[in-house]
């Protein structure tokens, strides 16, 4: 038998009061119930816009129901020393009704019921670093539903119109970011991670020691012109700025005007025939596509429409900070101040160069 | 150890299977199901059916074939939802592998994983460094990651099911599902089906099911690489040189013609590939700021602000 982990001993080694039969990965709680999935995890909780993590250790089961074997419940309980488990949050669930899945912010999965928004449950991740975190989630989903892909689908379809749902910024308002030291909003959940019988407290706000927004993935299959430097790794604004300022429920209006409707082919069109225009560009594409007609092709291309777009997404999501793109500019950034900034530096540029001439 | 997603395109897979290693094979996009195109495409070593779920899967429940695996059918369970289209590749080219040149890498996966169980078997994909490099360099450049993600059109949730012929049966093979599924079997004595007569009538029906749920799909079917034949038989035929007959000189002519399509189509691809994994962020920049360099760039705005109130005014939210 393999030996288990002390997860849930004390400092005076005692096991938690949990007997684990580690028998076809099902095991047995104290107080007979048959235990069929655990997760080491925290709770977060809705605060108007943001999350707050309850800083305790904890854990979330998926059981055979008490009362009827061929249903399931599921768990909440806090993972004490010298306690059985003592849920807090505890319900029967139907086939079906909720799936787990990632949330964006990394380390972070929520329990969502489909046709329930207002039950959802939101988590962080309290287990190992190198733990297969997804498996764990797809495992429990195999328990909890019938038809694992479709609950993914419509839970996946609920969230991205949850993440498009964007307040195109009015003058003057700026997101509201959580205020580190007064609002935990988020804990770094890889610092919760390491399993010892004596965990730290989570700092209430930290840079992450891992940055959830990764660098650009420079090297792994993507190329950057040389001469990019000014443009590698854009890093996502601090961690705890607008996190889940999604959330709240905006209904989406008019979405703002994007880049893909100013950089058209028919206003590009005509300045990439220009010699002078087209030899300061390409120095920025492919060798392998520096002529007249792959530019004039290239704008019309997904492959580049889905970028400009994704950029302009990025432009107005309200995270960036007009600093980030090299501009003369502070503050956070929205299409219009941006497209003022380039066309402003332009100007300065064409001052200068009237005046050395 | 992490997958990103990548397209679900028949380029992208092409490319992909030539970056781990095999050779010989592509992958067209199935716009029917009717024999003559199916034909035009022999050999077919297998079908790749991909859908973007948004409800119920209405598939048929069918029975796991318990006894698939023991009789050398690879199977391997789906561990990571981003490596699906991945897995669906593999699950197909390790199957045929009789047929094909699977190559240095993927020969001595299937060598090594040859006495796994699914489960086990679906791990060493997700933990294999050059099946998952080879699939994440075709993942899409982001310089700037958001905390939160906008919609996308590749968001959805794909999922894909392989279809493929092995020992006379024909499996369907679904990396979510516990096993490999038997649809039945061909060739035998007594009749002459060929797989896809057995396959074509599974694929109909999950189509059929689909469709009255406005389930979108796609189907893809991985064949051998015609270039490689189409340039060995006009080898052929020029080597005959003078008296060739006006028939076969025809022949010369419409095969040529073919092949050239073919590189077309294969350097389209390429093409596609290229600009998939360039990062366009500095030339978008560039294109700016030659844009406001002719006083044109807030114009360029306010016009698109103004076509943009138009349509929602016209009634066309969006």
């Amino acid at each position: 038998m393999d030996s288990v982990p002390n997860f849930f001993g004390g400092n005076d080694g005692s096991d938690g009061g949990f007997t684990l039969n580690r028998v076809d990965g099902v095991s047995t709680g104290t107080n007979g119930e048959v235990i069929l999935s655990e997760i080491k995890c925290g709770l977060l909780r809705r605060d108007g816009t943001t999350m707050r993590a309850d800083v305790r250790k904890g854990t979330l089961r998926i059981i055979q129901a008490a009362l009827d074997d061929t249903l399931k419940q599921i768990q909440w309980g806090p993972r004490e020393a010298n306690t059985g488990f003592e849920a807090e949050e505890d319900f029967i669930i139907l086939p079906d009704e909720a799936v787990l899945k990632t949330m964006k912010q990394p380390g972070c999965f929520a329990l969502s019921f489909l046709e329930e928004r207002d039950r959802d449950m939101y988590f962080w991740f309290q287990e190992p670093k190198d733990a297969d975190k997804e498996a764990m989630l797809m495992k429990c989903n195999r328990l909890i539903n019938t038809n694992v892909m479709a609950a993914l689908g419509r839970g996946e379809e609920r969230s991205n119109a949850e993440a498009t749902m964007e307040d195109a910024p009015d003058e003057g308002t700026e997101t509201t970011p959580s205020i580190p030291g007064t609002t935990p909003a988020l804990v770094n959940a890889a610092a919760m991670a390491a399993p010892s019988p004596v965990e730290p407290t989570p700092a209430p706000n930290m840079p992450p020691a891992e940055t959830p927004a990764a660098p650009a993935k420079d090297g792994e299959g993507m190329r950057t012109p040389a001469s990019a430097a000014n443009f590698t790794p854009i890093v996502t604004s601090d961690a705890l700025k607008g996190v889940f300022a999604n959330l709240g429920g905006a209904t989406p209006r008019t979405p703002p005007v994007g880049l893909p409707e100013i950089l058209t082919p028919e206003l590009v069109g005509p300045l990439l025939r220009d010699e002078s225009i087209r030899g300061r560009l390409l120095e920025y594409l492919p060798e392998e596509h520096r002529e007249t007609e792959d530019l004039e092709e290239l704008i019309r291309t997904p492959q580049f429409r889905s970028q400009l777009e994704a950029f302009s997404h990025a432009i107005q999501s309200g995270e960036m900070d007009m600093t980030q793109f090299g501009l003369k500019e502070s503050g956070v950034a929205d299409l219009e101040k941006f497209l003022r900034a380039i066309q402003a530096e332009m100007d300065d540029q064409e001052a200068n160069d009237a005046m050395e001439s | 150890m992490e997958w990103t997603t990548i397209e679900s395109d028949p380029g992208v897979f092409t490319e992909l299977a030539r970056a781990i290693g095999v050779r010989g094979v592509a992958f067209e996009e199935l716009y029917t199901l009717e024999a003559d195109e199916l034909k035009r495409l022999e050999p077919i070593y297998g079908l790749i059916f991909l859908f973007k779920y948004r409800g119920d899967d209405g598939g048929e429940v069918c029975a796991i074939d318990a006894e698939a695996e023991s009789k050398g059918v690879f199977f391997a369970r789906q561990m990571i939802q981003n490596a699906c289209a991945t897995q669906a590749v593999l699950s197909v080219l390790l199957n045929a592998d009789d047929k094909l040149e699977l190559g240095e890498t993927l020969s001595a996966f299937k060598e090594f994983t040859s006495e796994f169980d699914a489960e086990t078997k679906g791990l060493a994909i997700s933990n294999s460094d050059v099946i998952r490099d080879a699939h994440n360099s075709f993942a899409r450049p982001e310089p700037i990651v958001l905390q939160s993600r906008p919609a996308r059109e590749d968001d959805d949730v794909f999922h894909f099911v392989g279809y493929v012929p092995k020992g006379k049966v024909v499996y369907e093979l679904d990396g979510l599902r516990q096993g490999p599924i038997n649809h039945g079997h061909f060739g035998n004595e007594d009749d002459d089906k060929t797989w896809l007569d057995v396959a074509v009538p599974a694929i109909q029906r999950r189509i059929a099911a689909y469709s009255t749920n406005e389930i979108k799909f796609n189907l893809l079917a991985v064949t051998k690489d015609q270039r490689i034949s189409l340039r060995e038989r006009i080898a052929e035929l020029q080597g005959i040189g003078d008296s060739i007959g006006d028939s076969l000189a025809k022949e010369i002519t419409q095969l040529s013609s073919e092949l050239a399509y073919l590189e077309s189509k294969a350097e389209d691809w390429r093409n596609e590939n290229i600009r998939r994994r360039w990062n366009y962020l500095p030339f978008i920049f560039g294109l700016l700021r030659e844009v406001a360099a002719k006083k044109q760039l807030m114009s360029a705005f306010e016009i698109a602000k103004k076509n943009r109130e138009k349509g929602a005014s016209d009634g066309q939210t969006h």
